[in-house]
C-alpha cells in the first residue's frame, strides 16, 4: 500500500502518487461527494438522504460564503472516483464579544479502501493553509473521538449538552386555562427579531458563533430535510401581542425525542412563564410527527441548550436527565496572535479581578513551545512566542510561571476547564507561584460557551 | 595485592549493549564507574547542582547497599573519545502489590544526561534497554517519578499518586490538656524493631490499592545501610506508649526545609487509637522541630506527606489547613491483558462484593490503537485479551466497544487513580457506551488511593 509521500502540486492539483490527485472540488463533483459522505466511505452500507441533501445544498452555493471549491477531494484518476473529501466552512465566532475568523472542518470521509494512506492529513494540511490565507485564527472540528489530536487539535470547547424530560415531566396546563403562548414558523419579517434575540442570548457565553440576518434567512429557505438538527425557526408569541421569543427545533424526532436547540426570550420575559408552554409545544409537535412519519413517540423532550441555560433553572424538576456535553476540537495555529487579538476581553476580565492594574510577565511553557505575555498596568502590552528550555520541565524550577504540556492550555483559554480541574486531570500541569495562579484564574476563568456553528 | 573477588560483582558488569553514533557506547554500569557516576548524577540529576544527597545515594547503590541491586543495573552512555559519561539511568527491580496480588515492577531512577549530549536519543536508547531488562525479569510494569510530561513519549502514563499531603502551622498544634504526661514518646528505631516495623508497614498497605512490598531486609537497608545525608534516608522513630511497648512508627525527613519539619510516614499498630496518639505525635513533632531549629533558622510548620488520604488528617482537622496536591507516578504497562489477567483475583473480589456478583458477560474496551476484551463467567474473569475495535467503531456512537479510553488513559482507571466519571470529565473522548458498562467499570475499577514507597 502506498502512502502519500512527495506530493507534487501544479495549478491547484496535487499529485499524491498512485494515481491519486488532491484538488478543490467543483460543482461537477457534487453527486460523487454526496455519495461518499452519505455512506461514510462505505462504513454504513447505505446512503443517508439528509447528508445527500446537505451536500447538494452546500455545493449549490446556497450557504452564504461557501462555494464548491471549499470542499477538498482526492480523486482516483484511474477510476474517476472521489475517494476522500472534507470541507472548510469559514465563519465568524465571538470570544467575549471580539469577533474572530474560524475555519470549521466538516464532512471528513475517506473510502474504506483508501484509508491509512495519509489522505486526510494531506487535505487537512491544505485546508489549514486555506484557513491561514483567510486570516482565520482558529480551526474547529466536531469529530470522532481521539482522531484529530494528531493534526494539532485539542478538545477544548464545550459542544452540545442539555437537559431532557419524559412524557410524565411535561407540565400540564391547569384546568380551565388556555395556552398563554402560541408558536408559529418564522417568516422573512421575523428575521430582525430572530437575529436580535440570538445575538442577545449569545452574550451569555464566552464563545459563540455570529449569525446574522443573512444566515437566518438561509436557514429559513434551506431544505428542511438537510442534516442539521435545529432547522425550524419558530416564533413564540402570546395569544395577543408582540412576539416574546424564538426557538429552533428539529423537523423530526431524533432518537424518539423532540428537541429544541436554540431558545431565547426577549429581555424581561420570565423564563418560568414561557418554558412550560415550550415544553408542551415540543411534546405536541412530537406527537404530530409520529402521526406524520409513523413510529413510536415516548413523549420525551429535550432542551439541548448546552451545559447552562436560563430555561434549566426555570424548569429544574421537569428536566431530570442531564445530557452530558461533548467537545469541539480546536486548533490555534498562532497562539500569541490569537491572544493579542482577544486582549481587550482578557484586559476586561483582569479589570474586574485582583489582577486589575497588574504589571509583570506571565511565562507559559508548553514543552514544545511557549509564550510570554507582558502586562503593564492591566494592559497586555505584548504576547510573544517563547522557545522552551530544558529547565521548563523541572518541577521545581520557576523558569516558567506555569507549564501546560502540549495543547492543554487551549482548555484554559476557551474556558472549557478551570485551572484547578486541569491540574487535577494532568498532574504534569504545574503552576509555580501564587501570583501566576491568581493571574491565570483572572485571565482564563471557566466559562460556558455555546457555539451554533455554521454548517 | 588483595585479589579476593567482590561477592556482589556480576559477570555482566560493564557489558557493551549498543554502539551509538559519534563514538558513544551504551553499556552496563560497573563498580569502577562508582565515583564518576556519583559525580555525574550529582551534577545532572535533580534541580540542585551538585546535589550531595544524590551523590551519596548513587554511591550507595553502586556499592550494592540496596539488596538485589548492583552496578550492572545502571546503564551508562560513555563517550569513548573522552571516557566521559554522557548519560545514565538505572532499573531498580521490586515487587508491588495490587490489592494483595504481587507483581514485578521495574523502577527507573537517577535519569540524567549531560546537556552537551541532549537531543541525540540517548534517553530513548537507555529506556529501550531497561524495558528489555524489565521484560526479561518478568516485570509487568515500569515506573518513574520524573519531570513533567517527558516520559509520556516513552509509553508512560501518569496513573498513580505520588507524594502530596497536608501542612499545618506549629502554632496550631494542640497543647496537652490537663497538664498530665504526654501519652506517647518517640525513640530511634533499632534492629530489634525491624520485625515490628515490617509487620506494621504490611498492615498499613491494606489501606491502599497499590503499594510496594517491603520485608525486613528492606527495613534494615533503610535503617542501617543508607548513609546519613543520602537522598531518601529518613530518620526512623518508634512511637511508644507511656506504658512502654511499640505503638507505631514515624519516618522523618532530616533537618528542616524552609522552616518546615516533614514526616513522610506515620503508622500505628491496629490496637492503637489514631485519635489518642495523633495529638501527642504532633506535639512530639513540634518538639523535634524546635530542637532542630535551635541552631538558628525558622520553624513554623509541620508537613505530613502521607499522600492525599491518611487517618491522621481527619484527627488533625483544621490544624492541617494547607493541602499539597499530589504529583503522579508515570506507569508503563507493556502487556495490559497480562497484567489484568494477573490481578484477576482482585477484580473478582470487587465483583463479588458488588451488585454485579456472579456476572457473566463481556467488557470490550477500546484504546483507539488497540484495546482489551474481558470475559466474565459466573463472576470469574475467564479471559483478558487484546482486542481492537473495527473501523465502524470509531464514531461517537459505539458499534462494538463498551467504552473508549484513548491512548493510555485506561492506566488511570486500572490503578484507581481516577474514577470513570472523572476521566469522562477530563477527557471528553473517553466515552462509556451504556449505563450497564459504566456500572461494571465502576465496580471493577473504583477510585482508590495508592501509596508507593518504592525501593530506591
Amino acid at each position: 500500500m502506498t502512502r502519500v509521500g512527495d506530493a507534487v502540486e501544479t495549478t491547484g492539483v496535487t499529485d499524491l502518487g498512485s494515481g491519486l490527485v488532491l484538488r478543490g472540488a467543483t460543482v461537477d463533483d457534487t453527486e460523487r461527494i454526496a455519495a461518499l459522505i452519505a455512506d461514510r466511505g462505505g462504513d454504513l452500507g447505505e446512503s443517508r438522504p439528509s447528508i445527500v441533501t446537505w451536500t447538494r445544498d452546500l455545493m449549490a452555493g446556497n450557504l452564504p460564503g461557501f462555494s464548491p471549491g471549499d470542499f477538498t477531494v482526492v480523486e482516483d484518476t484511474g477510476t474517476g472516483r472521489i475517494v476522500s473529501t472534507l470541507n472548510l466552512i469559514s465563519q465568524t465566532w465571538s470570544y467575549e464579544g471580539i469577533e474572530l475568523g474560524v475555519g470549521r472542518v466538516d464532512a471528513v470521509v475517506t473510502d474504506r479502501g483508501y484509508r491509512r494512506r495519509g489522505l486526510s492529513r494531506a487535505q487537512m494540511d491544505l485546508v489549514h493553509r486555506w484557513s491561514a490565507e483567510r486570516g482565520e485564527k482558529v480551526l474547529g472540528i466536531t469529530g470522532i473521538p481521539w482522531y484529530y489530536r494528531q493534526f494539532g487539535y485539542e478538545l477544548s470547547l464545550v459542544w452540545k449538552g442539555g437537559r431532557r424530560g419524559h412524557a410524565g415531566d411535561v407540565p400540564r396546563l391547569p384546568d380551565g386555562e388556555t395556552e398563554p403562548y402560541r408558536f408559529r414558523t418564522a417568516t422573512e419579517a421575523d428575521l430582525p427579531l430572530v437575529t436580535a434575540l440570538y445575538g442577545e442570548g449569545m452574550k451569555r457565553y464566552a464563545v459563540s458563533c455570529i449569525r446574522n440576518e443573512e444566515m437566518f434567512r438561509y436557514d429559513l429557505n434551506a431544505p428542511v430535510d438537510k442534516a442539521t438538527h435545529w432547522n425550524i425557526t419558530t416564533i413564540i408569541e402570546p395569544t395577543a401581542g408582540e412576539p416574546v421569543g424564538m426557538l429552533r427545533r428539529g423537523h423530526r424526532l431524533r432518537d424518539g425525542v423532540m428537541a429544541t436547540g436554540i431558545y431565547e426570550l426577549r429581555a424581561g420575559t420570565p423564563w418560568p412563564a414561557v418554558t412550560p408552554s415550550v415544553i408542551r409545544y415540543l411534546h405536541a409537535t412530537g406527537e404530530e410527527y409520529v402521526r406524520r412519519d409513523g413510529g413510536e413517540y415516548s413523549g420525551g423532550f429535550a432542551l439541548s441548550l448546552g451545559v447552562e441555560h436560563p430555561a434549566y433553572g426555570a424548569m429544574a424538576d421537569r428536566l431530570p436527565v442531564v445530557e452530558p456535553p461533548d467537545a469541539w476540537y480546536l486548533r490555534v495555529p498562532d497562539l500569541p496572535d490569537f491572544l493579542r487579538h482577544v486582549a481587550p476581553a482578557l484586559e476586561q476580565r483582569l479589570k474586574e479581578t485582583i489582577g486589575a492594574a497588574h504589571t509583570g510577565d506571565l511565562v507559559l511553557g508548553f514543552v514544545h513551545g511557549g509564550l510570554r505575555m507582558r502586562l503593564e498596568e492591566g494592559r497586555i502590552s505584548s504576547v510573544e512566542s517563547r522557545t522552551p528550555t530544558q529547565d521548563d520541565l523541572s518541577a521545581t524550577d520557576a523558569t516558567v510561571d506555569a507549564l501546560f504540556p502540549e495543547l492543554v492550555f487551549l482548555q484554559l483559554l476557551f474556558g472549557f476547564r478551570s485551572l484547578e480541574e486541569i491540574e487535577y486531570a494532568y498532574p504534569d500541569c504545574k503552576v509555580t507561584s501564587n501570583e501566576a495562579r491568581a493571574l491565570l484564574g483572572a485571565l482564563f476563568p471557566k466559562r460556558h460557551s455555546m457555539v451554533y456553528a455554521i454548517q | 595485592m588483595n585479589s579476593r573477588p567482590n561477592p556482589h560483582k556480576r559477570a555482566d558488569e560493564g557489558a557493551v549493549l549498543r554502539y551509538l553514533d559519534d563514538g558513544l557506547v551504551l553499556r552496563r554500569g560497573r563498580v569502577e564507574d562508582t565515583e564518576a557516576l556519583a559525580d555525574f548524577t550529582a551534577t545532572h540529576v535533580g534541580p540542585e547542582s551538585p546535589d550531595e544527597e544524590i551523590r551519596l545515594w548513587a554511591q550507595d547503590l553502586m556499592k550494592c547497599a540496596l539488596p538485589g541491586f548492583g552496578p550492572a543495573d545502571f546503564t551508562v552512555v560513555e563517550d569513548t573519545r573522552t571516557s566521559a559519561i554522557a548519560a545514565t539511568l538505572n532499573l531498580i527491580s521490586q515487587t508491588w502489590s495490587y490489592e494483595g496480588i504481587e507483581f514485578g515492577v521495574g523502577r527507573v531512577e537517577l535519569v540524567g544526561t549531560d546537556p552537551d549530549y541532549r537531543l541525540r536519543g540517548l534517553m530513548r536508547a537507555q529506556l529501550e534497554t531497561v524495558h528489555e531488562w524489565s521484560a526479561e525479569r518478568g516485570e509487568m510494569a515500569q515506573a518513574i517519578t520524573g519531570i513533567p510530561w517527558f516520559y509520556r513519549r516513552f509509553g508512560y502514563e501518569m496513573a498513580m499518586e505520588h507524594m502530596g499531603g497536608r501542612i499545618g502551622a506549629v502554632a496550631d498544634v494542640p497543647d496537652l490538656k490537663g497538664g498530665g504526661a504526654e501519652p506517647y514518646a518517640l525513640r530511634a528505631a533499632t534492629d530489634a524493631d525491624v520485625a515490628f516495623l515490617s509487620r506494621l508497614y504490611q498492615i498499613s498497605t491494606e489501606r491502599y490499592a497499590v503499594s510496594c512490598v517491603r520485608g525486613e531486609e528492606m527495613w534494615r537497608y533503610e535503617l542501617f545501610r543508607r548513609r546519613e545525608g543520602a537522598m531518601n534516608r529518613f530518620e526512623t522513630l518508634v512511637i511508644e506508649s507511656q506504658h512502654g511497648g511499640a505503638a507505631g512508627y514515624l519516618l522523618l525527613m532530616p533537618g528542616l526545609s524552609d522552616g518546615v519539619l516533614a514526616a513522610v510516614s506515620y503508622e500505628l499498630a491496629p490496637e492503637v487509637s489514631w485519635m489518642s496518639a495523633t495529638p501527642s505525635v504532633l506535639r512530639r513533632l513540634r518538639a523535634i522541630g524546635e530542637r532542630r531549629a535551635e541552631g538558628g533558622g525558622p520553624f513554623h510548620s509541620i508537613r505530613l506527606a502521607f499522600g492525599s488520604e491518611h487517618p491522621s488528617y481527619e484527627i488533625a482537622g483544621d490544624m492541617l489547613s494547607r493541602f499539597e496536591r499530589p504529583y503522579a507516578w508515570y506507569i508503563r504497562v507493556p502487556d495490559m491483558p497480562a497484567l489484568v489477567g494477573h490481578i484477576a483475583p482482585a477484580l473478582e473480589r470487587r465483583l463479588a462484593a458488588s451488585f454485579a456478583a456472579g456476572y457473566s458477560g463481556e467488557l470490550k474496551l477500546s484504546f483507539f490503537d488497540g484495546g482489551l476484551r474481558l470475559a466474565f463467567q459466573g463472576g470469574r474473569l475467564a479471559a483478558a485479551e487484546g482486542w481492537r475495535a473495527g473501523e465502524r467503531d470509531n464514531r461517537l456512537a459505539p458499534k462494538e466497544r463498551d467504552a473508549l479510553f484513548p491512548g493510555l488513559i485506561f492506566h488511570q482507571l486500572l490503578f484507581g487513580f481516577r474514577s470513570v466519571e472523572e476521566l469522562e470529565h477530563a477527557f471528553p473522548d473517553c466515552i462509556v457506551s451504556s449505563d450497564h458498562s459504566r456500572a461494571l467499570l465502576n465496580v471493577l475499577f473504583p477510585r482508590r488511593t495508592s501509596r508507593i514507597w518504592g525501593l530506591e
